[in-house]
């Protein structure tokens, strides 16, 4: 009886202590929200004083009201989510491409030092050959279509990520395999149960890299033989001289690679709850 | 007359690196029986490690031979407790325990009856579906000796299980594998660099030479059992044999 009152008082009190820590938590949080959402805010509301003022000029830098008015625009008119659709299409279907064999050939590299012996050379001669060099050839091959800018990004990716993933299995700790192999781990139980799960971590900076490479590529794609893209659109702008819509590409180039991101680390999250955050 | 489980003649296991030779211990000679409960204990560095995973079949030896007797083929062999602990970080505590007896196929069923027993004996109970970055030291420890136990081996081999423990939980778990031991008729072959724990665990202890590693001496540990750890550290036999070995364990370490 005394013993269980003890308890829940004891219980109570932790609670208490918890919700007192929650509240701490949640005020700095906010204080770190406010203290980051400073300097962009200052930076806007400067830029928009010294190009009212034409203090800088306004055809290079156009004050973000113009540029709002440009987003304003190009969403009414359908063109932004057009772009964005399109574009979209090429980044994802260039980086699935990509980075699923990319994976699975990284993953064989790592296990299989025969494998890896064999492939190594062509991998180290090709890996660094500019992505951007290839294009032309890839544009020769392909003709000026989706499946040309799908392909650019695709080999971009797949280079990141089997590197990466490669790197992942052959850095694994070898006192894993030595336990996998006291413990009677057949090599298809080792794979699955060690080289995979281990590798993970490696996998997802690769696929992250390849991601950011994805959207670097998606740029060079559509400077030629595209008709819409957020790529297309700021070759576009700077042929049509439309510099706020070109500005409103970079903003929407910024929050794909932040949606993206965010994505990537929610998956990771998922698929790897036992990384130390 | 117990059968001899394990026999080691002339054992000797050498590393290249580059172009150096590394013995990491020579001439081991030695018979353990079935059942017999060993030490290896020696200065750090003198290949304790290194014959442990010889007999664990990890490493090949240089030269001699090595025979061990297979009794029972539903059983593994030996398992291992590495001095690394080396659980899978990506596997919570109950699935690192449960490695060896997924790997051998066993019925899932089963194979949580033993797990749990072992997560109990251990004290892991609320940490069961914790991943080892939220354990501390001597919880991984723990973990890895519930793995090699559940695994239920001919052999255990044991390299410095306790060391990261408290005095406390050292004692607990020293009963504990005296007990499972007893009760088990195991064969173990247990790293320590505690005399006291190896005078209170062994029939045997073997007493290594400073790198490259030879036997010292074989010293007969011939306490009835069960062995009480208090009994034990006040009794007059418990003194000389400690006396025995330190004098000889300090006059290798005192050479280098
Ligand atoms: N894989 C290896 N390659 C080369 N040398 C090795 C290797 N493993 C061990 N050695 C060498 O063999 C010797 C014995 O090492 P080992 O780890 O067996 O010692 P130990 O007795 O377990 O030491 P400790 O008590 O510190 O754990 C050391 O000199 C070590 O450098
Ligand atoms: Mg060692």
């Amino acid at each position: 009886m005394n013993n269980t009152n003890v308890l829940k008082k004891s219980s109570t009190k932790i609670n208490e202590k918890s919700k007192k820590d929650k509240k701490l938590k949640d005020e700095t949080k906010s204080n770190k929200f406010i203290q980051q959402i400073i300097s962009p805010i200052a930076i806007l509301i400067i830029w928009e004083i010294l190009a009212d003022l034409k203090l800088i000029d306004t055809r290079f830098f156009p004050a973000p009201s113009m540029i709002f008015h440009s987003l304003i625009n190009l969403l009414t008119t359908g063109i932004l989510l057009n772009d964005l659709s399109v574009s979209l299409f090429r980044i994802i279907g260039g980086f699935i491409v990509g980075a699923v064999p990319g994976l699975i050939i990284g993953l064989t590299m790592g296990l299989f030092p025969i494998i890896r012996n064999i492939l190594d050379p062509i991998v180290a001669a090709t890996y660094p050959i500019p992505k951007l060099a290839l294009m032309p050839l890839i544009m020769i091959i392909f003709g000026l279509n989706d499946l040309e800018k799908i392909v650019v990004i695709a080999i971009g990716t797949f280079f990141i990520v089997l590197m990466n993933t490669a790197a992942g299995v052959i850095n694994l700790d070898k006192i894993y395999m030595d336990v996998a192999r006291n413990y009677g781990a057949s090599k298809k139980d080792y794979y699955l149960t060690v080289a995979l799960p281990g590798a993970l971590p490696m996998i997802f900076t690769g696929l992250k890299l390849g991601m950011g490479m994805a959207l670097l590529l998606i740029v060079a794609a559509e400077m030629n033989g595209a008709s819409s893209g957020i790529g297309y659109r700021i070759w576009e702008s700077y042929n049509i001289f439309d510099i706020p819509a070109m500005f409103v590409s970079f903003i929407i180039m910024s929050i794909l690679g932040y949606v993206f991101t965010i994505i990537l680390d929610l998956i990771e999250k998922l698929i790897i709850p036992w990384k130390h955050s | 007359m117990k059968d001899v489980k394990v026999e080691l003649k002339d054992l000797t296991k050498k590393f290249k690196i580059k172009k150096n030779i590394i013995t990491a211990f020579e001439d081991i000679s030695l018979q353990i029986k079935e059942g017999e409960f060993w030490c290896f204990v020696g200065p750090s560095g003198c290949g304790k490690t290194t014959l442990l995973r010889v007999l664990a079949g990890l490493e090949s030896p240089t030269d001699g031979t090595i025979y061990i007797k297979h009794v029972d083929d539903s059983k593994p062999l030996n398992s291992m407790v590495f001095q690394e602990h080396a659980i899978f970080p990506w596997m919570d505590v109950k699935n690192n325990i449960a490695y060896g007896l997924k790997m051998r196929k066993l019925k899932p069923n089963l194979i949580d009856d033993i797990v749990d027993f072992y997560i109990d004996k251990m004290g892991l109970t609320p940490f069961k579906h914790a991943y080892p970055h939220q354990l501390s030291g001597g919880m991984k420890q723990r973990v890895s000796i519930a793995r090699a136990f559940a695994n239920d081996p001919e052999i255990l081999l044991m390299d410095e299980p306790f060391a990261n423990l408290d005095e406390q939980n050292r004692v607990l778990l020293q009963q504990e594998l005296l007990k499972i031991w007893e009760k088990s008729g195991k064969t173990v072959i247990f790293v320590t660099h505690s005399i006291d724990e190896a005078i209170f665990l062994s029939d045997k202890i073997m007493l290594m030479t400073r790198h490259p590693g030879k036997i010292k001496n074989i010293y007969d540990i011939n306490i009835k059992r069960p062995r009480v750890i208090e009994e034990i550290r006040s009794s007059p036999q418990y003194a000389d044999i400690f006396q025995d070995i330190w004098l000889s364990l300090r006059q290798e370490v005192s050479y280098s």
